[in-house]
């Protein structure tokens, strides 16, 4: 990593203003609007198909929105503004390379294009990433881990203020991902802002600083990952299959109807129905059913963050 | 510079640059050794069975030099076109394939300097590619002469020998044009495979159009290279064909320059107005 003094961080690293795109009659963003404060991790969520590529692809200039703004590292940012990408490192959709030329060839040419690395940037970026190594292979034999890891190298080539990553835990095994997590911490703790978007909601639970969860094109709740879970608490309680129906009526009767779902598709046994009341609340929750004769099978409480998506997005995957 | 030399080392580095230069000139010498084979056994035969004496003159003027220069760089120019073409394609589509265009544009890269450096690349790889396939030329056609019994007298001639210069500037020309109208087809359809096979089935429409149409065709970006290499076009047409299927040289010469330059703008603007979603 560079030994440079840690820049202060903009205020704003990244915002968005009424960010507005559209694939044919299809929306893809509908007035976004996000906040990253700068010097942070922010974890950006939503479920498939929710702008995420869409809006990552609009802040490095790939695509052009139909209207809002964009700005970045505290100025305003068009599409064709590629100067203000000289401070942007970025990983999107899946790490492209050319699988003929080995990893340390990759990153030259790569670094070819663009703001210029520092001189032994390549082989420090090599390191940081666990790949010095194999430095020399092809890039067609590496494992998809290794890809990713390259891919992170090649969006930290040029020692970005800021830096987006779009699913940058891909394919990476354990250790990868303790290492990566390491690596972007320490980013943000030199001053750097990262913005992560993510479907591994218990990695952004570990990694973020702020959240921001978008679904339709729409922004649902942005703001530091601490407030908004203890915002959001909830009670699951597990009933057998046959008393499901039933108890989920009388807990919609008990919360209100949209505080209630069953976790359909969250890979959880049947059976699970989360309450979004506050933890404290778990045994009013037994209570209710007990005394209409449902007997749960399984009682827990909490606060995190899959929770929170789940009720946000309505439990879309 | 820092561009031009990532986009050459990309070219200098890949597979498919050895592969078409590889196929090119075993492609070469292997037919210039079957035009000798084949005068040889003509020679053999019976007068009566040799095939008349226009024939028996082209395939001279093939193997002979000093004519046999330019017969050469004409081949080069038009066979090595559809090479040239693939390769063109190759390198623009590849970037579209690879998802290379995406990483470049984030990282601030303008999109115009950068499909031009990567253009200029192309044209400066097919010069060893130029000088090399001439060489492989060369030494076929020799090869090819002595199977022919017609020997190499003539290829050290110091007046051809002093034009070559120019005759391998337009054959590197030609080259440059058909390779750049690859690229471009390539650039516009996001595809190498797009841009080859749109390129080389518009090279054969052409080919065969010629025969039709020959007044307009000849102003067609493929055609206008024989008119670039006439020299060596005129031992294989007659003089009374060659002004129907021909321009002047000067005239072909800024045509193959004005299609050069033309590709080199359109893969320029379709990449700056393109929304890069793959």
């Amino acid at each position: 990593m560079s030994d440079a003094a840690a820049p202060t961080p903009p205020e704003v690293a990244l915002a968005t203003h009424g960010l507005t795109k559209s694939y044919g009659t299809t929306p893809a963003l509908v007035g976004l609007d996000l906040t990253v404060p700068g010097g942070t991790v922010y974890g950006f969520l939503g479920p498939n198909g929710a702008g995420k590529t869409t809006t990552i692809r609009c802040l490095v200039g790939l695509i052009r929105p139909d209207s809002g703004q964009i700005e970045l590292l505290g100025q305003p940012f068009t599409w064709r503004d590629r100067r203000r990408l000289a401070r942007v490192g970025a990983l999107i959709e899946s790490p492209a390379f050319y699988p003929y030329l080995s990893g340390r060839d990759n990153l030259r040419v790569i670094g070819a294009t663009g703001a210029p690395p520092a001189r032994g940037r390549v082989d420090e970026v090599l390191e940081l990433v666990g790949l010095r190594d194999r430095a020399h292979d092809r890039v067609g034999n590496y494992s998809t881990g290794m890809r990713q890891r390259l891919g992170i190298a090649a969006a930290l080539l040029s020692d970005p203020q800021l830096l987006v990553l779009d699913e940058p835990a891909n394919g990476l095994d354990p250790a990868g991902i303790v290492a990566m997590r390491g690596t972007l911490r320490y980013l943000a703790a030199r001053g750097r802002t990262v913005f992560v978007s993510s479907h591994i909601l218990p990695e952004i639970e570990q990694l973020a600083d702020v959240v921001g969860i978008i679904d339709h094109g729409r922004l649902l709740r942005q703001g530091p990952l601490e407030r908004l879970l203890q915002e959001t608490g909830h009670v699951r309680v597990r009933v057998t299959p046959g008393d499901a129906p039933a108890a989920r009526r009388l807990l919609e009767r008990f919360a209100g109807p949209e505080a209630v779902w069953e976790e359909a598709g969250s890979g959880r046994v049947d059976g699970w129905i989360t309450v979004r009341v506050a933890p404290s609340r778990a045994g009013e929750v037994n209570r209710v059913l007990a005394e209409a004769g449902i007997y749960a099978t399984g009682l827990e409480s909490g606060n995190d963050l899959e929770t929170l998506f789940l009720s946000l997005t309505a439990g879309r995957a | 510079m820092r561009l031009l030399e990532g986009e050459l080392r990309k070219l200098i580095k890949r597979p498919a640059t050895f592969i078409t230069l590889g196929i090119f000139l075993a492609l070469l010498l292997l037919l210039f050794l079957a035009v000798g084979a084949s005068y040889r056994t003509m020679a053999a035969l019976p007068a009566q069975q040799r095939g008349g004496p226009q024939a028996q003159a082209a395939i001279r003027a093939l193997l002979q030099f000093p004519a046999a220069y330019a017969g050469m760089v004409s081949f080069i120019a038009s066979v090595g076109g559809l090479f040239a073409i693939a390769y063109g394609a190759a390198a623009a589509g590849a970037d579209w394939g690879w998802g290379m265009i995406r990483v470049a544009v984030a990282r601030g890269e303008s999109r115009s300097r950068y499909i031009l450096t990567k253009l200029v690349a192309v044209l400066i790889m097919l010069v060893p590619g130029t000088l090399l396939a001439f060489a492989v030329g060369v030494v076929a056609v020799a090869l090819a002469a002595t199977l022919a019994g017609l020997g190499v007298a003539g290829i050290a001639d110091a007046g051809t020998l002093g034009t070559l210069p120019w005759l391998l500037a337009r054959g590197w020309l030609s080259l440059a044009e058909q390779a750049a109208i690859g690229f471009a087809i390539a650039t516009l359809a996001r595809s190498q495979l797009a841009g080859l096979g749109v390129g080389i089935g518009v090279y054969f429409v052409e080919s065969f159009a010629v025969s039709f149409w020959p007044e307009y065709v000849r102003y067609l970006p493929f055609s206008v290279v024989s008119s670039l290499l006439r020299d060596s076009s005129a031992t294989l047409a007659s003089g009374e064909q060659l002004g129907r299927y021909t321009i002047d040289q000067g005239t072909a010469l800024l045509l193959v320059l004005a299609y050069l330059v033309a590709s080199a703008l359109l893969s320029a603007l379709v990449l700056e107005r393109a929304e890069i979603t793959g």
